[in-house]
């Protein structure tokens, strides 16, 4: 189903609110494969995103009623910011490694300083590239490229210092720009 | 170089915005099949239609009830504690007691004669014993008019030492004696037939000038103290938090996986881009307590007792649509010792001046948190529950206070006080964050009733 219009939205959001379930169906036809997708940038195994994106669903649902409309995009971005809280709660319950500690050897002590050139590279090769970091470097590369999230809010979100959050947010962008060489020269 | 850096996030963040991926089978039926489970009705988390103000009513009312009934029982054991009253009444150099006494009160044997000669110059009265002849000579007294006064030439009991009150000196004295009721700088009233009232531990002493009474009177005082001079607050950019509160802790946390708050970290991520505020206030504390006096010297007392004080504190940080909002309570209690000195006395109107300090120690201090999304309280829209933390605080609360008070009797036992003081509050190096550390020096009214034991 295609992005309603502002005035069908709002009315489909009110209708919602009052539980009418082909309202329901509709926001979710119309939202589930962005947020799927942002999910899996965080989550990286399928089955994990499933269960990360059910939750966060639910989550929405039943509390659409304090839900404000305030225009064209607020309930994509508020199921978004929804979602993005599972997934780093999902993370917190089952990290495999202390997020302040993580560091492929692989990338030196002094990782180059370079941006990813994206230009190019096919939507679907990004983000698998992204679920390929390492889980720290990708969280914070997420919250801080997607979410435009501060260094500062970021440390504080994860418990890891400023300095940490800039170190490990620099590697995982020279990683990606690493990845995404790779790609060019050998097509995966 | 800068500019080219925010390029590329730029143009990642908007190229994803279109992107998409399929959804994971059969995830509707689950998410249907959930829903329908848990009724799909907004607002599922713990309701409190009052909202903070239903968390301070219920916070408050265990506390006032534990005010009150401290107050009640003040009032019922402390008083009767003088369970002896001894009404002396002079007359022909013969005490005699009105109320029951004890058969033994510990003191040195008193003589046939109720007035014992102790020092030079002095006469002590000590509690004398019931005698037969001082029970008749209490028949006696009902009928005596006022103005009776000492005589020595008064028929008195046989003694078989030499110690008797009714020294040459004494007797000389019955002259200053009978009009020692007005030269008596002695607080109480006498009571027209010149009955001095004293409890158990009352001492009187006659010198060898007069009789001048000196009492040692307690004063037992039910005190409330309502500051209701306004707050302290603050207000600055960005994200701050309340030491001890859950935000707090999720700042300061050291492990990185140790704390990972989540509705705080919505909140954050829904004011991306946006200018976040904090702001603090901290009320003025309120006190209840109970005072003890003791009157060593004329219009000189010593003001002991307890004193049980609330703090209250919020802080909001965030956006005005998404924030989070702590409220912080401390209950203190305090050991104040001052000294009072009376310097109007008259009639049912008394003025005094008072110094001294208290010291009080933290009993319990909790802080919860809630967290506000789109303007929406998150206990009512289910995303997140309120998070509570207990407080402790070890380090001591030290204060200097003076102020002045005017009391008006409104009975025999009973005094209305105002009393505005000043206060000073010494930094006690605790990182809990409070009124006395916001505004050391501060000003506070209290208004109480004062009870007077007898």
């Amino acid at each position: 189903m295609a992005i309603f219009g502002a005035a069908a939205e709002k009315k489909i959001v009110a209708q919602a609110k009052k539980q009418d379930a082909a309202a329901i169906k509709a926001i979710y036809d119309a939202h589930v494969q962005y947020l799927a997708a942002v999910c899996r940038r965080y989550i990286p195994g399928d089955d994990d995103a499933k269960d990360v994106l059910q939750d966060a669903l639910i989550k929405a649902f039943t509390s659409l009623e304090s839900f404000s409309w305030k225009g064209p995009g607020s309930l994509r971005a508020w199921m978004r910011r929804i979602t993005v809280n599972e997934a780093l709660m999902w993370l917190r319950r089952n990290a495999s490694s202390p997020l302040s500690g993580e560091r492929p050897e692989d990338l030196g002590e002094q990782p180059a300083d370079e941006d990813p050139d994206t230009d190019g590279v096919p939507l679907e090769v990004l983000q698998r590239l992204i679920r390929g970091l390492p889980e720290g470097y990708r969280s914070i590369f997420n919250l801080h490229v997607f979410e435009e999230l501060p260094h500062k809010e970021i440390a504080s979100m994860l418990g890891i210092s400023e300095g940490t959050s800039y170190s490990q947010f620099s590697r995982a962008k020279a990683l990606l720009a690493r990845k995404i060489k790779e790609y060019r020269k050998n097509g995966k | 170089m800068e500019n080219n850096r925010q390029d590329w996030k730029k143009n990642l963040r908007s190229e994803f915005e279109s992107y998409k991926e399929s959804a994971p089978e059969g995830l509707w039926e689950a998410l249907a099949e959930d829903l329908k489970a848990r009724g799909i009705k907004a607002g599922g988390a713990v309701k409190s239609p009052e909202g903070r103000r239903s968390i301070w009513r219920a916070a408050w009312l265990p506390y006032t009830a534990i005010a009150a009934g401290l107050a009640a029982i003040a009032i019922v054991f402390l008083l009767p504690l003088h369970r002896t009253e001894v009404t002396l009444v002079r007359e022909s150099g013969i005490t005699a007691m009105t109320e029951q006494e004890p058969e033994s009160t510990g003191l040195r044997q008193p003589s046939d004669s109720a007035f014992t000669e102790t020092r030079e110059g002095d006469t002590r009265l000590e509690k004398p014993t019931a005698r037969k002849e001082e029970e008749a000579a209490r028949r006696d007294i009902a009928a005596e008019p006022a103005g009776m006064s000492y005589d020595d030439s008064a028929e008195q009991p046989k003694e078989a030492g030499g110690e008797t009150a009714e020294t040459p000196a004494a007797t000389q004295e019955s002259d200053p004696v009978k009009t020692a009721p007005a030269q008596d700088n002695n607080p109480a009233p006498a009571r027209g037939k010149e009955v001095l009232e004293f409890d158990d531990a009352d001492l009187f002493i006659a010198d060898a000038s007069g009789i001048k009474g000196r009492r040692d009177r307690r004063k037992l005082s039910l005190m409330l103290a309502y500051s209701g001079m306004g707050s302290t607050g603050s207000s600055t950019t960005g994200y701050d938090a309340l030491y001890g509160s859950s935000i707090a802790a999720t700042r300061l946390s050291p492990d990185s996986g140790a704390f990972l708050n989540e509705p705080y970290n919505a909140v954050l991520m829904s004011n991306v881009h946006q200018t976040v505020n904090t702001e603090r206030r901290h009320y003025q504390p309120i006190s209840l307590g109970l005072r003890v006096g003791w009157e060593f010297a004329e219009g000189l007392s010593l003001v002991s007792g307890l004193e049980y004080s609330c703090l209250v504190s919020d802080l909001s940080s965030g956006t005005e649509g998404n924030r989070y909002e702590t409220r912080q309570t401390l209950h203190y209690i305090g050991l104040p010792l001052s000294l009072e000195w009376s310097f109007v006395n008259s009639g049912r109107l008394r003025a005094y001046l008072s110094a001294g300090g208290q010291m009080s120690k933290a009993l319990y201090g909790s802080s919860t948190t809630n967290f506000i999304f789109d303007e929406s309280n998150s206990q009512e829209n289910g995303l997140a529950m309120p998070q509570t933390l207990r407080i402790t605080e070890d380090a001591l609360q030290w204060s200097a206070n003076i102020g002045a008070g005017i009391e008006y009797g409104i009975g025999d036992n009973l005094g209305l006080y105002i009393e505005p003081a000043a206060s000073y509050s010494f930094d006690n190096g605790s990182p809990v964050e409070n009124y006395y550390k916001s505004k050391p020096f501060s000003f506070r009214l209290a208004l109480g009733l004062r009870i007077r034991l007898h």
